[in-house]
């Protein structure tokens, strides 16, 4: 009775019910989450990680944003004003055959392969099994040994790196797509 | 508050009020399916007005099979048709 309760106050927005929940929730999954890390504070991290996830928008992007590789270059966007970091120079069309123009580019080609190969490892590692030898997230962690959340951190590293060189070469100076 | 002011803020809220930025860092969250279903409605909200951030997601799959072409061991492999 009392859960229905509880359940239908949360589903009015009750802060307080919220509140109530997570007091008694907490300990039971620090518990659970002891099982898989190895102490106490990185159990409360991981907690503390679930129950604030739900409020702000911030993925993986708060992670992706520490670093100095962003996914798309910074002055791409606006920077001032109300729609600030929102797109200023919008990305250009690459049509579906892109990939078969680029199969024809020798400077094209040696660009992305250049991209690739300046990539640190695990980051060159996670795209080539991901995108070339097409294998799926699950795989690519019990081959490398990685958490599904590095994969995917990897991955978007890697990705937004041969982004940003392919996006060069057929946006920037060359010729026009 | 001005007509155009009133109109960015009403914009911003269906978009689900994330910015271009935020969904590129977000793409491979979204593409691997790991977003909250909250942030999954908050995306699909923001594709759905900004033609900028959808021209971002089509150009990923072809990102990938770009990858795939410029690996020599593929391309001196078998046709790259196949692969297409």
């Amino acid at each position: 009775m009392e859960d229905a309760n509880q359940l239908r106050a949360l589903r009015d927005g009750d802060e307080a019910a919220f509140a109530a929940l997570v007091d008694r929730y907490h300990g039971p999954l620090l518990r659970l989450a002891m099982a898989y890390v190895p102490s106490h504070a990185v159990a409360e991290e991981v907690v503390q990680v679930r129950e604030s996830r739900s409020v702000p928008f911030s993925p993986l992007g708060a992670s992706a944003e520490d670093t100095d590789e962003p996914a798309v270059d910074p002055a791409r966007f606006r920077s001032t004003g109300y729609w600030v970091d929102h797109w200023a120079e919008p990305p250009g069309v690459w049509d579906d055959d892109t990939p078969e123009k680029l199969l024809l580019s020798k400077e094209g080609l040696a660009q992305i392969e250049k991209a690739i190969a300046a990539l640190p490892p695990t980051q060159r590692q996670v795209i080539t099994l991901r995108d070339v030898e097409g294998l799926s997230s699950g795989e690519v962690c019990n081959i490398l040994a990685i958490s599904e959340t590095n994969q995917r951190v990897q991955l978007h590293r890697a990705r937004s790196r041969v982004r940003r060189a392919l996006a060069r070469y057929l946006e920037g100076g060359g010729s026009q797509t | 508050m001005t007509r155009d002011d009133l109109k960015n803020q009403i914009i911003d809220y269906l978009a689900g009020k994330l910015t271009c930025k935020e969904v590129t860092e977000a793409i491979t969250d979204y593409l691997e399916g790991t977003l909250s279903f909250v942030e999954w409605v908050r995306f699909q909200m923001h594709l759905g007005l900004c033609f900028g951030c959808r021209r971002y997601l089509h150009q990923i799959p072809v990102l990938s099979v770009s990858v795939m072409i410029a690996t020599p061991e593929i391309r001196g492999g078998s046709s790259p048709k196949a692969f297409l």
